[in-house]
Order: C-alpha cells, then structure tokens, then sequence
C-alpha cells in the first residue's frame, strides 16, 4: 500500500514560492513577531496587568459571546442551504455559490450603513411596523447586541457557506437512500449516515467563522450599543493611550484562543479531511 | 533534511532581511541628515530656499478641503514645496515612525492636549525654535505681536480651539418653543425627551457630567470620577449609542437615532454649510473647550519646510476661511478680525462662547487620562 520509502525531495520550482515567502514573511510573520515581543517587553508584567483589568475581562466576554452567536446563527442559515444544493448537479451548485461570493463585492462599511437605514428608528423596518399601525413607538432595533449579530452574520455567513459546501460536496448521497431502503426513517437516515458525515466540515466551517468574527472593530462599534465593547476596541482604546503593552498583550491572548482552538478542533475531528474533501 | 533545503532556507531569511531593511533605508539616510540641521540651524530661516516636499497628516474629514485652497495654496505659492496629506492622526503611529526610525510625516496633528504632553513626554517630537518659526511667519507677511501665547509651544503649535457642545434636532425642539440651552440639557429628559447620543470617550464627557451634578467651572480640576460617572448613570436609559468619529455625531441626529447628541462645534456649523442640513440646533453652556496641536515628529525628513508650513497655518486669512466655514480659526488674534459676522458665534473662541465653555485641563488629563478612561469604559460594559 505505502510507496517504497524514497528521499525526501523538495518540489521543483520552488522559486516560483519565493516572492510569496518574502511578502509573507515581511508584511505578516515580521509584525507579528514584533507584537508577540512587545507584548513580553516588561517580562509577564502586561499579561499582569491585564488580567487584573476587568474592562479586559469583560470585552472579552462580550467578544466571546457575540462571536458564538454569530457562529451558530451563521450554522442554522447555513448548514441547510448547502444541504439543498450539494443535492443539485454540481453546475446547478456552482451557480448558487456564484451567488453567495458575489456578496464579497459590497464593503463591509457599506453594509454596515446599509442595516443603520434598514433597522434604524426611522427605518426601513420601524417605518413599515409605524405605518401598519403594528406598534405606536418605532422600536430599538439598531445598536443593541441583536443588531451586532445581524450585520456579523451577513459578513461571515458566505465563509461559513464556502466551508460548509467544501466538506458536504463529497458525501455521498447514495449512502442516505440506502440507509432508507434498509428501513431507516429519513431522519434515522440524515442524523444517523449524514450528519456524522458532514461534522467535520460543521467543525471547520464553525472554527473559520469564530475565529473571523472574534476579530470584528467596524460591526461592533457602529450597530453596537453601549455594551458591544468587543476586545478589538478594547485595543483600539489602549493604542489611544500609546499603551502598546496591554493592547499586544491583548492580540497575543486572543491570537493563543484561537489557535488553541484551532488544534484542538483538528486533534477531535481532523480538519484535514475538510481540506482534503476538495480533491476528491 | 538536504543540501538544497539548507541552502535555500538562509537565502530566504537574507532576502526578507534585505527587504526589511531596504524599505527602511531611505528615510533613515535622509533623517540623519536632518538630525545635523536640527542641532545646528546654521543657514538663516529663508522661505525662498525650501524645496522638495512635505508631508502632512492631518485628522481628515471636511476641513481639508478649505485648507486646500487656503492653507496648502498659500504656501506651495510662497515656497514652491509641494505638500502631500494623510489622514488620520494617530498618536500610535507617530510613535512607530520615530521608534523604529522610518518618519515619514513631516508635520502632524495631534488631536489632544494630554496626548501631546504624551508625546513630548516620550520624546518623540522636534523641540521647536521659536526664532526660527517667528522669521518664517513674518517672512510670509504675519505679525508675530499677534500670535497667542499658546500659538507656539515648546514643540508645537497651537491649533484652533475646538469645543464639545450640545447639538439638537429643531425638528423635536423647534424654534418658539423651549430649546435646550446647554450641554447639562442631557439630563433634562422631562422637558427634552427623546434619546441621547454621547461621545464614547471620557475625555468628551466627564466635565459635562459634573456640570450637570451642579460643579462650577472653577472648582472642575481635578476631576471628581466617580461623582461624574454617577451622574452619568441617571443618563444611561437615555442613551442610544456612543459615536466616536465627529461625522457620526451629525448622521446619529440626521437620522432621527437620537433627538440631542455632544458635537465638536465646527460639525453642525459645517453641516449647514455643506449640506444644506439647517435644523441642527446647538447650546455652548457647560460644553468643553480643548485645543488640538501641529507638531514636527523628531527625526522628520524636512523639518526647515515643516516650520514655514506651520508658519503660513498661523496667517490670520488662513485661519479665518476655515472659521468662516467650518468654525475652527488658529491662535492669531488677528484672525478674529477677518471672520465673518455671521460665522463668530460658531466659533469656540467667540467672546460669548468662550465665557460659558469649561476649559480642559491638558495636565489633569495627561495625568489621568488613561486611568479615567479605564473607569469610563467599565462604567460603559457594566450597562
């Protein structure tokens, strides 16, 4: 079965890698090294100073709330439109993915001005409730935790999608129909063949739009309300104040999340099958 | 691991190496070069000698636009120096630039007093040369009898007094009928209901707060916080949202979000101006006065242009056309001459204005500020 064990060789062309691993390298790897080190200028004292902060814990709960229930809203949306359309012929499939990218094309500012005229007090929405005499008062709906959400969840549901259609495109369906002609209920038959099937792109698609969302300054702090303080504004607040110290320290603890994360989800699930789901 | 893998690994390295440090190269030759010209100004101040081009980074928004024909005109046409702008200003960035050696701003604006007390704290702007900047200014025509003591700092100059004050929707509180009459109205939610928008920042709203808690401008400094953070907890169901950047301020109460929000004076007055939007209502009682700042970065690639650019700012026609248009002047007591009658009471340094605005102490704040800051967002996440 394994190949005879050969040298290992580096692929040709390599070359051609170059220039990309001199732009990585100096617009990524170089800054983030310089933060991880400021970070740790003064030995642990930001780290210190930092968790006794509650304004630190709390963003960071804030963050961490927020960026959970964008990820799920995003699942729930998600999860059953790729179902529909991996069932479609591929091209068929294609053509909906076309449009879900085709959202990318819209800034993220401009949507986020876009929900301010749809949910705000004399909004699309309060407009249309006032007029149909639904309620007297024009409704909160703008700046509170609700409307943070909305405006995250039309960012990353398309990155969710993508994620999603990558691992379910190569479940077999033909494994379901059996399952139902062996005496399974189609419910038996999606909880008990598909959905074990689909997890792993559940996982990668869930972990993609958690860490994105739990980067998020311009949602939070426009649709926000005095309480969607995330921890990028937390951040923000400390470079006002040239505190270099606690703002790093701060990107690096959210950095370690995600990357804790991260491994963690692919020693559980292995996310490599989602990334190898493509070749198939 | 092979021979071509350990070869090729270094080579990387070298070559993002070599990258780094070419992109710092140039800046760093020519700030050596100006490190000399800073220590020793041996050749006179002459604004027919300048040459090249500067760099300015301002805060941006509407006000560039007048300064381009006012301010940036004047002086490309006096020193043949061709100016290039960048926006926003950032105290993190000037510290990047300085520290790692790579200035690329020539002039900036700093947009607090605490902050430029940070700043010269930190060292890291150039100590200015008053002589230097009064023959630069009177070779470009002003009179240096009528700069304001605080038009040049020890390391920079004196921007236009800004001030936060209250603005109000005239289409909820129209004319004839009661219309709030200062900053302190916030609170007055019996008689002006409706929501409130603030400044996300404490630095925008404790005076006001303890103002409105019955403390008189004298007895302001040093900030009580937590009687101001009290005060402004009796405000909190009121609140629709924070705004931070100053056109958000204009959008919140054009909208119809919030019926009264804080506002940097020269917003409303610029909103009529511009846009046509006339029912911006405003009240100066108890709003706060602060002042922004120019300064040269140490280290900046053309500080001699730097000066000659800061000097043409201080030129009472320069500081009257934006006064005249958005309400911001400069520190020359000239300028209040040139403004129009109609434009004064717009702006923070109008005799009547002046009188009932609570003036910012830069000290308290620089000391502080941060502190205060941290308090006020704690106050902000317990909602």
């Amino acid at each position: 079965m394994t190949p005879p064990a050969r040298r290992f060789r580096l692929p040709r062309g390599l070359g051609f890698l170059l220039p990309a691993l001199i732009l990585v390298g100096a617009i990524t790897v170089v800054p983030v090294v310089r933060i991880v080190m400021i970070s740790f200028g003064d030995g642990l004292a930001n780290y210190q100073e930092l968790f006794q902060s509650g304004v630190f814990w709390s963003t960071l709960r804030i963050t961490v709330e927020i960026s959970v229930a964008s990820t799920v809203v995003c699942l729930l949306l998600g999860y059953p439109f790729v179902y529909l359309i991996t069932s479609f012929r591929e091209n068929v499939a294609r053509r909906f993915l076309l449009i879900v990218v085709t959202t990318f094309w819209i800034s993220l500012i401009v949507r986020v001005y876009a929900w301010m005229v749809i949910l705000g007090r004399n909004g699309l929405v309060n407009d249309a409730l006032v007029g149909l005499g639904l309620v007297d008062e024009p409704l909160d709906l703008l700046f509170n935790r609700v409307s943070v959400i909305i405006g995250m969840v039309h960012y990353l549901l398309p990155y969710m999608i993508l994620a999603l259609y990558g691992g379910m495109v190569g479940i077999d369906r033909g494994l379901t129909v059996a399952a139902q002609t062996l005496g399974a209920s189609p419910l038996q038959a999606f909880r008990r063949v598909y959905l074990p099937q689909s997890l792993p792109a559940v996982f990668a698609g869930s972990m993609l739009v958690f860490i994105l969302a739990t980067g998020f300054f311009v949602v939070p702090s426009l649709l926000g309300g005095p309480g969607e303080m995330t921890l990028s504004v937390y951040m923000e607040r400390q470079t006002f104040f040239l505190n270099w110290g606690s703002a790093t320290s701060s990107a690096v603890l959210l950095s370690a999340v995600s990357i804790v994360l991260f491994v963690s989800m692919d020693r559980l699930v292995g996310l490599d099958k989602l990334f190898g789901a493509v070749r198939r | 691991m092979n021979k071509k893998a350990a070869t090729t690994t270094p080579v990387v390295f070298m070559a993002v190496a070599s990258l780094i440090a070419a992109c710092g190269e140039p800046t760093s030759a020519g700030s050596s070069g100006n490190d000399r010209a800073n220590e020793q100004p041996d050749s006179p101040a002459d604004i027919e000698s300048l040459s090249g081009s500067v760099n300015l980074n301002t805060s941006g928004g509407v006000v560039d636009e007048i300064w381009e024909e006012s301010w940036w005109a004047r002086f490309m046409d006096e020193t043949g120096v061709e100016i290039r702008t960048s926006s926003p200003a950032d105290l993190s960035r000037l510290r990047a630039q300085v520290e790692s050696g790579n200035v690329e701003w020539d002039v900036t604006e700093i947009s607090t007093g605490g902050q430029y007390l940070e700043a010269v704290e930190q060292d890291l702007l150039t100590e200015l040369d008053q002589e230097r900047f009064r023959e630069y200014f009177e070779q470009l025509g002003g009179d240096g009898d009528d700069l304001m003591p605080e038009a040049v700092a020890t390391h920079g100059i004196g921007h236009a007094p800004f001030a936060t004050i209250l603005m109000f929707d005239e289409r909820e509180f129209p004319e004839g009928e009661p219309q709030p009459s200062s900053v302190t109205d916030l609170w007055n939610v019996e008689e002006f209901p409706g929501p409130r928008c603030i400044h996300e920042q404490a630095l925008y709203n404790l005076e006001i707060a303890l103002a409105a808690d019955g403390v008189d401008a004298d007895d302001m400094y040093p900030l009580d916080v937590e009687r101001a953070i009290g005060k402004l907890d009796e405000l909190v169901p009121h609140i629709a949202t924070f705004w931070s950047a100053g056109a958000e301020s204009i959008q919140l109460v054009a909208d119809g979000e919030c019926v009264m929000s804080t506002v940097w004076n020269g917003r409303p007055f610029g909103a009529q101006n511009e846009d046509d939007i006339d029912y911006l209502g405003v009240a100066w009682e108890a709003g706060i006065m602060a002042s922004s700042y120019w300064v040269i970065p140490r280290g900046a690639p053309n500080p001699e242009s730097a000066y000659a650019l800061l000097a043409t700012y201080q030129l009472p026609e320069v500081g009257a056309s934006t006064a005249n248009q958005v309400g911001y002047g400069n520190t020359n007591t000239a300028t209040d001459e040139l403004i129009d009658e109609d434009a004064r009471p717009f702006v923070a340094t109008y005799g009547p204005n002046l009188e009932v605005l609570t003036v910012q102490d830069e000290q308290w704040w620089y000391e502080h500020g941060e502190s205060a800051e941290e308090r006020f967002s704690e106050w902000r996440l317990a909602q």
